[in-house]
């Protein structure tokens, strides 16, 4: 038992946090805990300046989504994927796109004005801007 | 006026399946579901009126939603089902509406709808038709009435919601007005299959409040709903002229936890019918019901889940013994009530297929159609079953 414990423990700090991750047109520079959920929860769908928001996301069953669900939007990953379910079926939003890999992920977001996604802190570079999440 | 504006979906919809690979830079956005389940509802006439097998349990769906402007979108989706008895199988226009967003910040959302939209008031409303989005394949009944699906899940008309976060949760306030079109099958399967008039409602209205916690685990949420129709005779008919009155109230509570799931709906109807059986005929049953749902995640790819149903069509007489007195024995007691024990699971194979199965033991026929005049020689016995396995896939 205190080996599985060991385990899981071990697998989920081996997955690195995620950082978030926009198009340098995105008019912000930080974001509250709060408005990040909005945003991947497609409440929020217009950033300020009234541009669309893009919302990219990785496989949801890739470590990195399930770590970026529970510890920058404390929401499960299944509650995440229902809200999505909700908007695209009925109407009131889409599903976001969803990037294979990170290098897709990075691509995606500078390709795309009012892009937001999230990517291991590694996989910063030029062309995107880093938004800093409040606790 | 439906086959036009059905037409004219299907090429909205149809239109992206040419470009789909531009679907993110032109604002276009697309998705669909198949799926198809064999189910049986042995001495009853729920699905069909042998009880044995049946294939009708299918339901495809295409939808898309084009960006007119930032703050502007069209939506529009088509299904085709086919239940069996629970509702008139066929083509439907689901939904088609412009949403305006008219007021996006980070701690308000104001959205405005007008057209054909899907009910936003129930916990499972919007996508009661998407097998992936709803957590059994028949839904329960005391809430999630088959027989009233066309009539409760959308509305022709306006709508809006709007959305307020703050530190403490979030609320969430929805408001609809309109009408629903009623066919003729609609009509008969509601009233009885003899009818031969046609059914019109005057009007739908809906308004709904939902509180989630900031940790978003925990949701309440109250439904206050009113519905009026009329009927008009045919010359030859023996029935009346009449008019229907539905007033439902409805409290609704969600809990998800990492591995676990709480839902549950409660309700109190107020159906008022005026005339039909006679001209001076006047009567206001109070019928009420409800759910408790637990769903299990076994793993990211297993959910288990157990419901408890119960419905009664009027809450003074929950045995239904006065039902069966005023009919002389013609209509039994048992067609006064409804309750269910449901146990079942889904297995998603990959992200886009899932498999499901479940049973229900149910007691009592009061949630079967049609509902005004009881089909008693197809069902006759109180206690009967529903097994029901279906494979679905979306895309």
């Amino acid at each position: 038992m205190r080996l599985l414990l060991l385990v899981m423990l071990l697998s989920t700090f081996s997955v690195p946090a995620a950082t978030v991750l926009a198009h340098p047109s995105v008019p912000v520079e930080s974001l509250t805990q709060a408005q990040l959920r909005n945003i991947f929860s497609l409440r929020q769908t217009l950033w300020p300046d009234g541009t669309p928001v893009r919302v990219i996301v990785m496989p949801v069953d890739t470590a990195l989504h399930q770590r970026f669900c529970r510890e920058q939007l404390r929401l499960f990953p299944y509650q995440l994927n229902n809200i999505w379910d909700k908007h695209s079926f009925s109407g009131t939003g889409r599903r976001p796109e969803q990037a294979a890999d990170t290098a897709a992920m990075l691509q995606l977001i500078r390709s795309m004005p009012g892009a937001i996604g999230y990517a291991a802190s590694a996989g910063v570079d030029a062309g995107i801007k880093e938004v800093r999440i409040e606790q | 006026m439906s086959s036009k504006v059905i037409a004219a979906l299907c090429c909205f919809i149809c239109a992206p399946c040419g470009f789909a690979a531009k679907a993110a830079d032109s604002g276009l956005n697309w998705n669909g579901f198949i799926a198809q389940g064999l189910i049986r509802a042995q001495d009853s006439s729920f699905v069909n009126d042998d009880g044995d097998w049946t294939a009708a349990l299918t339901e495809l769906g295409l939808n898309a939603r084009y960006q007119l402007a930032p703050a502007w979108h069209l939506s529009g989706q088509t299904v085709y089902l086919d239940g069996g008895n629970r509702y008139p199988p066929g083509l439907r226009l689901d939904y088609l509406f412009v949403d305006w967003a008219v007021h996006n910040t980070e701690a308000w959302q104001a959205n405005i709808y007008a057209g054909r939209f899907k009910n936003q008031h129930w916990l499972y409303s919007s996508t009661r038709d998407v097998p992936f989005t709803r957590p059994s394949i028949v839904l329960p009944q005391s809430v999630y009435f088959d027989s009233f699906r066309d009539i409760a899940v959308g509305t022709d008309g306006i709508a809006t919601q709007v959305r307020h976060s703050t530190m403490q949760g979030d609320l969430t306030f929805n408001w609809s007005y309109g009408t629903v079109p009623i066919t003729v099958e609609q009509s008969r399967q509601l009233l009885g299959q003899q009818t031969q008039g046609s059914t019109k409602m005057e009007h739908d209205h809906k308004v709904s409040l939902y509180w989630q916690s900031a940790d978003s685990r925990m949701s309440y949420g109250i439904v206050m709903q009113e519905a009026t129709f009329d009927y008009r005779r045919a010359g030859t008919e023996l029935l009346s002229d009449a008019h229907f009155i539905s007033q439902r109230v409805m409290l609704a509570a969600r809990y998800q936890a990492e591995y676990w799931e709480f839902a549950a709906e409660l309700q109190q109807e107020v159906v008022t019918t005026e005339g039909f059986f006679l001209p001076q005929f006047s009567r206001k049953q109070f019928g009420q019901g409800g759910y408790l749902m637990l769903q299990y995640h076994w793993s990211a790819d297993l959910r288990l889940f157990g419901t408890v149903d119960y419905a009664v069509i009027d809450k003074d007489d929950r045995q239904g013994k006065q039902l069966q007195q005023l009919t002389g024995g013609a209509i039994p007691a048992y067609f006064g009530y409804q309750h269910a024990l449901t146990f079942g699971g889904s297995v998603d194979l990959s992200p886009q297929w899932r498999l499901s199965a479940e049973m229900h033991w149910v007691k009592g026929t009061g949630r079967l159609a049609p509902v005004i005049q009881p089909d008693v020689a197809a069902n006759p016995r109180e206690y009967w079953q529903i097994m029901a396995v279906q494979l679905m896939y979306r895309f």
